[in-house]
């Protein structure tokens, strides 16, 4: 794939401990690497958006009892309640 | 550690349907505002690909997206390779379960590959009883109606 240079600023200790971990000469490879994977999930995000959207304008947004219970399934999921999970 | 969103095969025939029931889109919801991935191990698809209608809604289902604006497909198709497939038989070892529960012990191998996951399932039981086999993932799991 074609390459395009830019100019990045990161963290000065990031650096220096990537340095000190061998992977300056591979700098870049790294960069590119974290930056493909954050805009795959960026451009997925921004479909997930638009389908829910189009869900909300055909359909209705969904009713709030829904929304409580998924943002309770999360919230158990994220272990901010009681929960424990599928156990 | 933000953990996705994995769908079974309830959660996959609901993401098919022209309209999906409205406890998954509130899920869904949440999963977008919360920024999760959405994910669906491919052998799920495998399942829900039968017949030629079914098929075509599975693959658009798994490939809506626009393109032209640097989108990609909203959910994520996870590959079976020899990891995934270990930790499969890992699963399946742990729970004592057979080849009849593969697919469910594959939705399991996703969501300890990412510390845990919501499944959307129509099968919860049989969930709970193979995240026995990896207690170190954080799994709950939810109907998708």
């Amino acid at each position: 794939m074609a390459k395009r240079k830019i100019t990045v600023t990161v963290d000065e200790e990031v650096v220096e401990q990537a340095h000190a971990l061998g992977v300056g000469p591979s700098l870049s490879a790294v960069v590119n690497e974290a930056l493909t994977a954050h805009i795959d999930r960026l451009a997925r995000r921004a479909a997930l958006g638009e389908l829910l959207d189009s869900w909300d304008d055909r359909l209705g947004p969904a009713s709030a009892a829904d929304a409580q219970a998924a943002r309770a399934a999360f919230d158990e999921l994220d272990g901010l309640t009681a929960g424990q999970g599928a156990a | 550690m933000t953990l996705p969103v994995v769908l079974d095969s309830d959660g996959l025939d609901a993401l098919c349907h022209p309209s999906p029931p409205p406890a998954f889109r509130a899920l869904l919801r949440e999963a977008y505002e919360r920024r999760r991935d959405v994910l669906v191990p491919a052998v799920v698809c495998a399942e829900a690909c039968r017949g030629a209608a079914r098929t075509r809604g599975v693959e658009a289902a798994v490939a809506r997206h626009a393109s032209s604006r640097g989108q990609l497909p909203a959910v994520r198709v996870v590959i079976t390779d020899f990891d995934l497939a270990r930790q499969v038989g890992a699963v399946l070892h742990g729970a004592g379960a057979g080849s009849a529960d593969m697919v469910d012990a594959h939705v399991l191998a996703v969501c300890a590959r990412h510390g845990g996951g919501l499944v959307v399932t129509a099968d919860a039981g049989d969930i709970e009883r193979l995240a026995q086999a990896v207690p170190s993932a954080r799994v709950v799991a939810r109907p998708a109606r």
